[in-house]
């Protein structure tokens, strides 16, 4: 089996898990947790900085793309359409601050299976939608 | 904030997209200032009042002074 330094062994994950009473056999941790760290890199030898860019590189387009909206934010130079993204974008935090804190405190209790934490950005760019939808009902500052 | 934005436009037979294009604001902007939706900031204000050579009290009316009426 690959492992490499600070990875949860498939021994760690069993012991934990009986001391949780969460899973009651390696199919049901499957089951709930089915992308196994081990079976990604199946080839994959190294246990050095080299693993943590490599599992980190499908991030950075993310992080391009925050980067670009922030940057959109400030370029843009009329303020009414610059009050509304920042409206929706606030929104879209607050939504996905909201359910990851509170799907956080369910898994503690076992209620939920463990999401990854990347599902933060799908969450904000969820909440981006409602941030729209939110602009279309709720006006500017109204006579 | 009542104005009297689209009186002053039609005044000049201008159209939301041509507002817009002399404040260098987007037509969105210009609709949202019309409609109540949206206040201008003081600098886009100012704009509004030198484009109509009006003061801004002339084209806007305080919400003071709405509330009094």
């Amino acid at each position: 089996m690959t492992r490499w330094e600070g990875s949860h062994t498939h021994e760690d994950e069993q012991s934990r898990a009986a001391l949780c009473g969460r899973y009651g056999s390696d199919d049901d941790r499957i089951r709930a947790d089915p992308v196994r760290r081990d079976d990604l890199f199946p080839q994959f030898a190294s246990t050095g900085p080299l693993a943590y860019v490599a599992a980190a590189l499908p991030a950075f387009p993310i992080i391009c793309v925050f980067a670009l909206i922030g940057r959109y934010m400030v370029e843009e130079r009329d303020e009414y359409l610059r009050m509304l993204l920042v409206r929706q974008s606030l929104i879209a935090t607050a939504f996905a601050l909201t359910v990851a804190t509170v799907w956080g405190f369910l898994e503690n209790f076992g209620l939920v299976p463990h999401v990854d934490s990347y599902f933060a950005a799908i969450l904000w760019f969820a909440g981006l939608g409602l941030g729209s939808c939110a602009n279309k009902f709720w006006p500017g500052r109204a006579a | 904030m009542k104005n009297r934005l689209r009186v002053l436009r039609a005044e000049r037979e201008w159209s939301q997209g041509d507002l817009a294009e002399r404040l260098d604001v987007s037509r969105q902007s210009v609709n949202a200032i019309e409609t109540g939706r949206y206040d201008p900031s003081l600098p886009l204000a100012f704009r509004i009042a030198e484009l109509f050579d009006l003061a801004i009290e002339d084209i806007f009316t305080a919400p003071s002074r709405e509330t009094s009426r």
